[in-house]
């Protein structure tokens, strides 16, 4: 291996054995894409892993990302998400009917936003179907929106697009506060926060925000979890102070919906992962003792997240459990299975169950109209079903490549997106479709989807262990819960709403990009620098890494 | 796979059920019809004013009932029992299986007869469901079915109402609920085909609640014409068909599907114009020369 040694003095007999690289770009003249990449790595690189300091940066970064996300929200007219029937469940707890078409085929062409006040006795209100109480973390910005709604002139009553404007409120103070959270200069914070508003900004997620249903808790919940779990790590300020938000934002997440239930074990690790300054602060060994005091808080608040989960789904209403058993044997497992007849053998149903394979519970030929269906109740449960997939791992291999295949078709074409007179008939929004484009273009190769996970994953290990820098861990949270989350969907809730059912699991690979971009920036900073500082600790007039690689 | 269809769905089937003559499901039982729990909330003849599809899709209503003089929705026609094995259960049944009772148990003959109206009147702008106890008061013992009837407008929404439907039909006054068609007419001829209204708005055909599919021997309008004359000679209550009256039938393809609906008119001789009201005999009389209603 011959060493070059340009810009230093090299001895003449070394000199003229040496190739000179014709492009190598380390001549005293670079290139046009290295002076590109000097540039980018100047004004976008992460610099030293600096903490906090960017006040401003971070209120004007969380003003532009909710001001872009209002106007792609509302600039030329609203667009939302079409209500399939089940919205009313969960908003009419406010005491408000929604004023649309009476024929489902009608109502979800368009959207609908208008509920006007009309409180809803008995089973007309609740989860389709029974009429059981539907809780969500969603019903805290339906309420904040019903407060605004009369301020806009849209009535008495609640307006989804006044829900939309307090979501990207929301999202704007997210913004502001990762801004705020992550390490670097500012110009690298605001790049990344961009790249989340990018993510956030497409149709197949912004449009929820205005929609009766409870996936912008979902999204906002996930997005300020993140949030909390960086500040955590970065551990500038005292423990009970930076786990409290990760505690709020972990209810508030995982009361999004049930399927959010993924993010316990996620949640649960991230918390015992303690942050850097507990572990090496002192540099040197802690005392046994003391080292398991550390981990006190983390597991108490593990303990209140966990209990909450437990009584959150509790109180989940019996029929969505009914449903969702119903169709993860009829809608998923029935369909797909080589030998349904044995299938059903195994769970102890009668063979005659096989004619309602490939059925919902509402279909014509729905198992629920068998006289044997009490067969099925008695017989059927999550722990079954959880039994024979253990006893058919080859099942679940077929099962992911459907479910991917469905996370990587997010537009919910059977649902429109504009308001009446204001678009087609199920007509979707294309205002900013940059991860609809990314996921149908994995669609050709949708192991590069696993792929570029894998990737991230794997650099955030990279980011975790050799930079010290928390966003290497959220990378980690974000794969491992974007995972978690499809298999919970795929094996319990996905049929046959699964293209809308793993949005949230689309959202934590969209996730990835932005992901990779700070990742690789950091990586590529420069050598590793030992756990990131403070402002307060970094030492002023550092050399930027990333001007000097 | 396209999610679930909401519970409107299989009652406004039903409603449709309520045009075709014996395409309904099986009568309820004698048992199931007289049985009346002793839940004194729930009569027949009951009024309720029911404006959303939550409202009308739920298993149960728990909402009160106001006096049929004022502006009301829905009407209960029926009151039954939930039969054997369901009500067996110690827990209440999935709302799809109570909805596929539904069909059973409040059947479109039932509600017809309510009407008082005949074997071979049709209404429109009508949907049947049917409400059974809440989940509490099933544990508590109740089985009762309530089944109403919902006055819609064109487009399937709840049309208010303040007119008792108890023997609507065999009131003058019935043209509203009655149903007919309204036909195409060009140069003077009309169009084979034709679109559902109530026959108080202006229309071509009174429908006679009899059909059958068309296969080639019926493509001339005269064998059409001779296959509906008896359905619509009951229709009319007479023996011989009266001179100022036509049989007319028109043809519904549904599907794909080509069926030939019967029907009657009055005689034009200027040619086919649009008429208003309907040929159905006031209760006790044959066809009258005018069209009531």
């Amino acid at each position: 291996m011959v060493e070059t040694t340009v810009g230093k003095s090299a001895k003449p007999d070394v000199e003229e054995f040496a190739p000179v690289p014709v492009r190598s770009g380390m001549g005293p003249r670079p290139g046009p894409l290295r002076m590109a990449g000097r540039f980018l790595a100047r004004t976008f690189g992460p610099g030293e892993l600096t903490l906090g300091g960017v006040r401003t940066p971070a209120l004007v970064a969380g003003l532009v990302s909710a001001i872009a996300m209002l106007v792609r929200l509302f600039v030329p007219g609203p667009v939302g998400v079409a209500d399939q029937g089940d919205g009313n469940g969960l908003v009419c707890s406010l005491g408000v009917s929604n004023v649309r078409p009476w024929d489902y085929a009608d109502f979800t062409r368009f959207i609908y936003p208008s509920w006007t006040p009309h409180p809803l006795v008995g089973e007309a209100c609740g989860a389709a179907g029974s009429g059981e109480p539907v809780y969500s973390s969603q019903l805290a910005f339906l309420w904040l929106g019903k407060l605004l709604t009369p301020l806009f002139g849209w009535g008495g009553g609640l307006d989804m697009r006044a829900v939309g404007i307090v979501c990207c409120l929301v999202f704007g103070l997210l913004i502001a506060a990762l801004v705020a959270v992550l390490p670097g200069r500012a110009s690298f914070r605001v790049l990344i926060a961009a790249l989340v508003t990018v993510v956030m900004a497409d149709g197949v997620f912004a449009d929820f925000f205005i929609s009766p249903y409870p996936e912008p808790a979902a999204f906002l919940g996930t997005l300020g979890l993140l949030v909390a779990l960086l500040n955590y790590w970065n551990g500038a300020r005292s423990r009970w102070v930076t786990i409290l938000p990760v505690v709020g934002a972990g209810v508030f997440t995982i009361a999004a919906k049930p399927e959010m239930v993924s993010w316990l074990p996620v949640l649960a690790l991230a918390l015992l992962w303690l942050p850097q300054g507990s572990t090496r602060r002192s540099g040197r060994r802690a005392p046994e003792g003391s080292r398991w005091r550390r981990f006190a808080m983390p597991l108490l608040a593990i303990m209140a997240i966990a209990a909450f989960t437990v009584a959150f789904m509790a109180v989940q209403p019996k029929r969505t459990a009914e449903l969702n058993l119903y169709n993860a044997v009829f809608a998923e497992l029935l369909p797909h299975s080589p030998t349904p007849e044995e299938d059903l053998k195994w769970l102890g149903l009668d063979p005659g169950f096989v004619a309602a394979s490939g059925t919902t519970v509402a279909s014509p030929r729905s198992a629920a109209l068998n006289p044997k269906f009490h067969e099925f109740q008695e017989e059927m449960g999550a722990g079954k079903l959880a039994g024979f997939y253990l006893t058919h791992p080859e099942r679940l291999i077929g099962m992911g490549e459907r479910g991917i295949t469905a996370m990587l078709t997010p537009e919910l074409g059977y649902i429109g997106s504009f308001m009446e007179g204001q678009g087609q008939p199920f007509a979707k929004d294309h205002r900013f479709p940059v991860v609809l484009g990314l996921l149908t273009a994995l669609k050709a190769a949708p192991v590069a989807l696993v792929a570029m996970q894998l990737l991230t994953l794997l650099l955030g290990l990279a980011v975790a262990f050799r930079k010290k820098a928390a966003v290497g861990r959220l990378a980690v949270v974000v794969v491992a819960a974007g995972w978690l989350q499809f298999w919970v969907v795929v094996l319990w809730s996905g049929q046959p709403e699964i293209y809308r059912q793993l949005l949230l699991s689309g959202f934590h690979a969209a996730l990835c990009v932005p992901l990779l971009v700070a990742l690789i920036s950091i990586l590529a900073s420069g050598p590793e620098r030992g756990q990131q500082q403070t402002a307060s600790q970094a030492t002023p007039g550092l050399r930027d890494p990333a001007v000097s690689a | 796979m396209r999610p679930e269809l909401p519970a409107v769905l299989p009652a406004l089937a039903m409603a449709a059920a309520l045009i075709l003559t014996g395409c309904g499901a099986g009568p309820a039982t004698d048992a199931e019809v007289g049985a009346v729990s002793g839940d004194n909330a729930v009569r027949v003849g009951q009024c309720y004013l029911i404006s959303t599809p939550e409202e009308y899709g739920a298993s149960s209503h728990t909402g009160p009932a106001v006096a049929c003089s004022e502006p009301h929705t829905t009407q209960t026609f029926l009151v039954a029992a939930v039969p054997q094995p369901l009500s067996g259960q110690a827990e209440r049944p999935l709302h799809e299986q109570l909805q596929n009772l539904t069909a059973r148990l409040c059947p479109a003959t039932e509600l017809r007869r309510y009407l008082g109206g005949a074997e071979r009147d049709a209404t429109t702008g009508m949907a049947i469901t049917g409400y059974y106890p809440t989940r509490a008061a099933w544990s508590a013992g109740s089985r009762t079915v309530r089944c109403d009837v919902l006055t819609t407008t064109a487009d399937l929404a709840p049309r208010e109402t303040k007119a008792d439907l108890k023997d609507a039909l065999a009131r003058p006054e019935s043209a509203p609920i009655r149903l007919c068609y309204t036909q195409e007419i060009t140069d003077g001829v009309l169009g084979s085909e034709g679109t559902d209204t109530p026959c108080s708005e202006p229309h071509t055909t009174e429908d006679v609640s009899a059909w059958f599919g068309q296969d080639a021997s019926l493509v001339p309008l005269a064998a059409q014409q001779e296959r509906c004359l008896p359905f619509v000679l009951d229709f009319l209550n007479v023996d011989v068909l009266p001179a100022d009256v036509e049989v007319r039938p028109i043809v519904r393809v549904d599907g794909g599907a080509r069926a030939v609906r019967c029907g009657v008119a009055p005689r034009q001789s200027a040619g086919p114009e649009r008429w208003t009201g309907t040929l159905a005999p006031v209760a006790g009389t044959v066809s009258g020369e005018v069209a009531n209603g």
